[in-house]
């Protein structure tokens, strides 16, 4: 379970994200929608502790996240936006490497590699250098980097962006399999596709503020459109008003 | 200035403005530490450099003939170094940063691009070289009573000179990546071993000096000046700026010389501009394909990192390894230092062609204090150099260390113990060369064993913990990382550990070498003590503060 408290975060003068309060259950994948500048990825990296919150508390499975939790961070996963791999590893080395950092013994290190090399992919990749890797490529190995040590809380920061439909689909595809496998997901995204095609919840942040949470359902109720997302991520936001 | 390098250019500015700007933001406190090293060891070369001319005067050396062939020799031999950094800087900055990627996709005219890229070799390559050439260079003309304009003209004539390699080293970065499809392993593989088999052709002639007599004696000295004469060659630049020295310093007018040396820096530029809009484009292309090298790049550092990372826990055992691979896996990172430490590995390992292990106790000892001198100061280099951009290097990657379960403290040990591990073994290993072939007591090689091991430790504390208390978490390129405000301080220091440690060795060496009992205070005991004492707190005060920095670092 993730929980954000009355969490927010300054730059400077900025108030990028204002008090948030919001919870993601095991099991469930929760969407972050919201334009550029909302705070999303701030919010997302105070959840993995990249950033420290000026005021509230992140908790991971009720545990409160601090500076010299490292315990707690062995049960978060995290794919930022774009992840800067070491381009003279190979993806098996870093995988490994990956491995060794979450202290995993070998056998489940390279059990861990194997089942994930499947699920994502990459067999025929994996012992190249991770400088030869398309984006796709990068953004798989990633995945697995952040599931090797098999998180209760995924963390995922805009992760179709640029992706050919064959990753896009890998990757939806093993984020709907670790919620069935009682993961808590928190997913930024803009594409509001991805969203309404993997979220059992959303939430829509405008200047680091959540205007509304629920189900698709639900936010459509709330804000009396059709089938139309993006109408409704509209209209949520205040750039366009109802009929 | 219109078009695209004006825009280059005002880019460039607008970047400078905003770091110049960006000091306001900075503690006075720093600044002042800066200057104040800065300044400090300026003062300290000056004079170091005035007591070197001293001696010569003293020593009946200070004639010009021989100062003609001192200021040709340091001369060329930077020239060539200056070379070689440039080439290595400016294939990166060329064919293997992100920038270069965005410039080729834009309709920039790619002299535009070699022109902004050899503007900032210049700037990394050089400072160095003017930093540490001007306090000798005024020295000199003190030594000499040189009139006002030699000042003057002097350094102005430092500027030209250091665009001549930075020059030569551009284009040849861009002939290798244009000639050599295989890229960077290539290219770093040719710079490097032209640049040995150009020192091992000057250490050959020194060599075999030494058959025309016993040394220092006067056939042997004219020999040896025979065999080096081609360093005072008329068409060299390095010749051009020694003439320039040399002459201004009597009082001449040397119009001539500092003439050839500027329109030599221009053609240099001029002839790599049009070089580039030929081959710029084809030579990108060729760097960005090898697969089959890489795929040999892989199988390097796979046996060593297990080995050398075992002896270190999880997980910085993890950390370790993973730094050994990127370590030995990128050429660009460490061979000027490979060419620096096989030179003197080289040097050391021929010294008793010098015979000067039969010259006495004085002179055995004077030598290996100034190797053990030499190795400190290039193991200096290499932990400001590679050692101390590393954290910064690494914060891009904070994504999967920062959010995983590791103390962030074991991010900069794993840092300082690598670095320390390398420096160990590098500088140990020259200095047990250095040792035995001088035929110097077992007593000596021990001391000098364990001083150098804590000069590891304070070097490579001091690397790693300024590197975590400075770091520039947005850059890539480590020559970029070495030239802000943390890089600057930190080579400002460990050149101050240096000479600090070479000050508290040289007594103890005299006393082992010629067997008297030294003064308490200065017996190699106290000595490697207060060596250790100093070491200890030079490596533990910045780790501290770096460690409490980087734990705190927002990324």
């Amino acid at each position: 379970m993730i929980e954000l408290r009355d969490v927010s975060k300054r730059y400077g003068r900025f108030l990028a994200v204002d008090r948030l309060t919001l919870r993601v259950e095991p099991g469930e994948l929760f969407a972050f929608l919201g334009p550029n500048g909302a705070g999303k990825t701030t919010t997302l990296k105070m959840i993995v502790g990249l950033l420290r919150p000026d005021s509230g508390s992140v908790a991971i499975d009720g545990e409160t996240l601090r500076d010299d939790s490292a315990g707690l961070r062995a049960k978060i996963g995290y794919v930022p936006d774009r992840a800067f791999l070491y381009d003279k590893l190979t993806g098996r080395e870093f995988l490994r490497f990956v491995g060794d950092v979450f202290r995993l013994d070998p056998a489940a290190r390279e059990g861990g590699i194997a089942r994930l090399s499947q699920t994502f992919q990459m067999a025929e990749f994996l012992d190249a250098l991770c400088e030869s890797y398309s984006l796709g490529m990068r953004q798989r190995l990633s995945f697995a980097a952040a599931l090797l040590h098999r998180p209760r809380a995924l963390v995922v920061d805009e992760p179709m962006v640029g992706l050919d439909p064959v990753s896009a689909r890998i990757l939806k595809r093993a984020l709907r399999d670790e919620v069935k496998a009682g993961v808590s997901v928190f997913l930024s995204t803009h594409s509001l596709d991805v969203a309404e095609e993997v979220a059992d919840r959303i939430g829509i942040l405008s200047r680091g503020r959540l205007l509304a949470t629920g189900t698709l359902e639900d936010l459509r109720a709330l804000y009396g459109v059709g089938s139309d997302l993006e109408t409704l991520f509209l209209r949520a936001i205040g750039l366009e008003t109802g009929p | 200035m219109r078009g695209d390098l004006a825009a280059l250019l005002r880019l460039e500015i607008q970047g400078l403005k905003h770091r110049i700007g960006g000091l306001r933001h900075e503690s006075r406190l720093k600044l002042f530490v800066l200057f104040f090293f800065g300044a400090g060891i300026a003062v300290f070369l000056f004079a170091l450099s005035r007591a070197g001319f001293a001696a010569l005067h003293r020593n009946a050396l200070f004639s010009e003939p021989i100062l003609a062939y001192l200021l040709s020799i340091f001369f060329f031999a930077t020239t060539v170094m200056l070379t070689a950094s440039s080439g290595i800087i400016a294939y990166g900055s060329l064919f293997r940063s992100e920038e270069s990627s965005l410039l080729m996709s834009l309709p920039v005219k790619r002299r535009s691009v070699y022109t902004i890229v050899l503007l900032r070799t210049v700037l990394l390559s050089s400072w160095a070289f003017v930093y540490f050439a001007a306090p000798l260079l005024v020295a000199f003309g003190t030594a000499r009573g040189a009139p006002p304009a030699y000042f003057a003209v002097t350094l102005v004539a430092m500027i030209p000179f250091a665009l001549v390699p930075a020059g030569v080293g551009t284009l040849l970065a861009l002939l290798t990546a244009a000639c050599l499809p295989r890229g960077r392993r290539a290219a770093i593989v040719i710079l490097a071993s032209s640049v040995m088999l150009l020192f091992g052709w000057i250490a050959f002639g020194v060599l075999s000096a030494e058959e025309s007599g016993r040394p220092f004696s006067g056939a042997w000295t004219s020999a040896l000046f025979d065999k080096i004469e081609f360093c005072r060659n008329a068409f060299l630049p390095s010749e051009w700026l020694a003439r320039v020295v040399l002459g201004s310093s009597r009082g001449d007018r040397v119009w001539l010389p500092f003439l050839a040396i500027s329109t030599t820096a221009l053609f240099s530029i001029a002839f790599g501009r049009e070089a580039a809009s030929v081959l710029q484009s084809g030579a990108w292309l060729r760097s960005r394909g090898g697969e089959a090298a890489r795929s040999r790049v892989v199988r390097r550092g796979a046996i060593l990192a297990p080995i050398v990372s075992a002896v270190f826990p999880q997980p910085v055992r993890a950390l370790v390894s993973k730094d050994v691979r990127l370590f030995v896996r990128d050429p660009r990172q460490y061979a000027q230092f490979l060419v620096f430490f096989s030179l003197l590995a080289l040097y050391f390992a021929n010294l008793r062609s010098f015979s000067y292990d039969l010259k006495g106790d004085t002179f055995v000892a004077l030598a290996a204090f100034l190797n053990l001198g030499a190795v400190g100061l290039t193991l200096a280099s290499l932990t400001s150099r590679f050692f101390f951009p590393l954290l910064s290097i690494e914060t891009r990657r904070f994504w999967v260390l920062a959010t995983g379960p590791v103390d962030r403290r074991d991010i900069v040990r794993g840092k300082c113990a690598f670095g320390f591990g390398v420096a160990l073994v590098l500088s140990e290993s020259l200095i047990a060369i250095s040792d035995t072939m001088l035929g110097t007591p077992p007593e000596l090689l021990l001391f000098h064993g364990a001083a150098l091991a804590f000069l590891c430790v304070g070097l490579s504390g001091l690397a790693s913990g300024l590197g975590a208390l400075y770091p520039v978490p947005r850059e890539e390129e480590p020559a970029k990382i070495v030239s802000g405000f943390g890089g600057t301080l930190n080579l400002l220091l460990s050149l101050g550990l240096v000479l600090a440690t070479l000050l508290l060795i040289w007594v103890p060496t005299i006393a082992i070498v010629s067997g008297r009992r030294p003064p308490p205070l200065l017996s190699p005991a106290a000595s490697l003590a207060a060596i250790g004492l100093l070491s200890i707190a030079a490596a533990a005060v910045p780790v501290a503060l770096g460690t409490r920095r980087i734990r705190r670092l927002e990324v």
